[in-house]
């Protein structure tokens, strides 16, 4: 850890040269690993990989010298599947929704919060298929860095998020523990416009 | 030549970042282990019924929903000529069944219908009929005029004579047929030939009798524990009935029913509900009735499987 640190403050200050100043409104899109978990009621638990992709859109209400905080609206998508699945016994899932977070960002790093409101889909796949529809909720923290390249930026975050999934929707006996950790690749591109002057720019005749 | 340079770091900066993190979240990543409950079905609970009918040859474990309709046939046996007898839970996807020929204990996961051996030993012989489960990998298993005990399946003891004997103080086992376990975790069997039902301590090492009362009617088989704290059982000796005793078998057992919808009672369970499931080997059907003896569904389940039905397992809702 501590080799890694150092390497890290290194390359960061070796790629001050490339610093551009982005600001405004911003599009982000990503895509993620995710390693996800849900508890059963007899304690054991669930656990999925896949792929995640995720959109989101920053309105700054801060910006000044590097330093930024901004309102974020997200769109995030899941496409997993258990790590036990084998053939003849295999399920999968999808976790879609939408969320609002706020995020914190100085020079290159960042750091934010986000509140999803998700809907997931189960599929059991065997001799017996079933499947189960359910609402959950669900508080994520992050943390990343990113580079930029002019309007757009290059970043990697950690996600680490927990929620419960209710009994009441899944009729089991005992609500359900979810824990996600994620890893995300981004793209993000600078407008540098305000949030109102981008939306004037879009009914402009 | 120093811009194209001054990307070099970002390059080594991202792949060292990507790596580390990558190999992070997977050393810290879920254990998992199971599937989840909800997505197959363990939510809403589960029947499972076991039959062996010699002609036509049919040896199957078929599932069904708490309502009785069919999803799937877990296991057949019926090609392996296994005698199917026993069902008792193992784990939420697992159970445990007994077979005559061979005689032995089997795991079996009710959604691959994968089955390994669970228990044998050569002591392990005789007529095998119901197992029931004492606690985890702690199962009971009628053997003849004896009852045996597997522990984390080995037999226990090892050696010698069964855990419970023929006769174990006021209590005489001739041909014992079905097992339960009273609320108090006490072991009652039904005795076939001599028409009594027997109350064993099964708390330790050493079984003790400590009730053998009269069945009323004769030839009694299957037998449940119900958590209003009574136990159902029927008999086969004519007229066909259902009845109603004690836990601790104190009292005489009373009849709640006994008309034509019992027919050879051989295995029965009871439902989440609280209702009773029968099945009748004459009519080759499962019916359910109320504690009370109201007949609430006379065809509850009834198809090609269900023919000398030898045991039914409730899985509760998970």
């Amino acid at each position: 850890m501590l080799r890694f640190s150092l390497i890290f403050l290194l390359i960061f200050n070796c790629s001050t040269g490339v610093w551009a100043k982005q600001g405004g409104v911003a599009f982000d899109g990503s895509i993620g690993l995710p390693s996800i978990e849900l508890s059963n009621p007899d304690g054991t638990a669930a656990a999925y990989d896949g792929l995640s992709l995720q959109g989101r859109l920053l309105s700054p209400i801060f910006e000044d010298s590097g330093i930024g905080i901004f309102l974020q609206g997200v769109l995030k998508y899941h496409d997993l599947e258990n790590t036990i699945s084998k053939s003849g016994s295999v399920e999968i899932a999808n976790h879609i929704g939408p969320g609002v977070g706020l995020s914190f960002q100085f020079a290159r790093l960042s750091l934010g919060y986000e509140y999803m409101m998700m809907k997931a889909r189960h599929y059991y796949i065997g001799a017996a298929g079933r499947s189960i529809e359910f609402d959950y909720t669900v508080g994520s923290m992050y943390a990343g860095i990113s580079v930029p390249f002019g309007a757009l930026a290059l970043g990697l975050s950690y996600g680490y998020a927990v929620g419960k999934i209710l009994k009441a929707e899944t009729g089991l006996s005992k609500d359900s523990d979810y824990t996600e950790q994620t890893i995300w690749f981004h793209l993000t591109y600078g407008t540098g416009a305000k949030l109102g002057d981008l939306a004037k720019s879009l009914v402009k005749k | 030549m120093r811009a194209r340079y001054m990307y070099l770091p970002l390059i080594l900066f991202f792949g060292i970042c990507t790596t580390y993190l990558s190999l992070s979240i997977t050393g810290c990543g879920a254990d998992g282990g199971s599937l989840y409950m909800a997505a197959m079905g363990l939510n809403e609970g589960r029947i499972l019924v076991a039959n062996s009918v010699a002609a036509p040859a049919s040896k199957t474990i078929t599932m069904y929903d708490l309502s009785g309709n069919f999803i799937s046939v877990v296991l057949d046996k019926t090609v392996a000529g296994d005698v199917l007898r026993g069902l008792a839970q193992f784990d939420p996807y697992n159970i445990i069944l007994s077979t005559d020929t061979p005689d032995e204990l089997k795991r079996v996961n009710i959604f691959t219908g994968q089955a390994v051996a669970y228990a044998n030993n050569a002591l392990f012989t005789g007529n095998i009929y119901d197992t029931v489960k004492q606690a985890d990998g702690v199962y009971l298993t009628v053997e003849s005029n004896t009852i045996e005990k597997f522990v984390g399946g080995s037999r226990a003891p090892a050696a010698g004579n069964p855990y419970i004997n023929t006769t174990l103080g006021a209590c005489t086992i001739s041909t014992a047929r079905g097992l339960t376990l009273n609320t108090a975790g006490e072991l009652i069997a039904t005795s076939f030939t001599n028409a009594r039902i027997l109350r064993y301590d099964v708390s330790s090492s050493t079984s003790v009798c400590s009730t053998s009362i009269a069945a009323v009617g004769t030839q009694p088989v299957p037998i449940v524990s119900h958590p209003n704290g009574m136990l159902y059982f029927g008999t086969q000796g004519a007229p066909d009935t259902i009845y109603e005793v004690a836990e601790d078998l104190s009292g005489a057992p009373t009849a709640i029913l006994a008309d034509a919808n019992i027919d050879n009672p051989v295995a029965m369970a009871v439902l989440p509900s609280g209702n009773l499931l029968v099945a009748n080997d004459t009519t080759d059907a499962i019916i359910e009735i109320t504690t009370a003896g109201m007949v609430v569904n006379s065809s509850f389940i009834k198809n090609a499987f269900t023919g000398t039905i030898s045991a039914i397992l409730v899985i509760p809702p998970q």
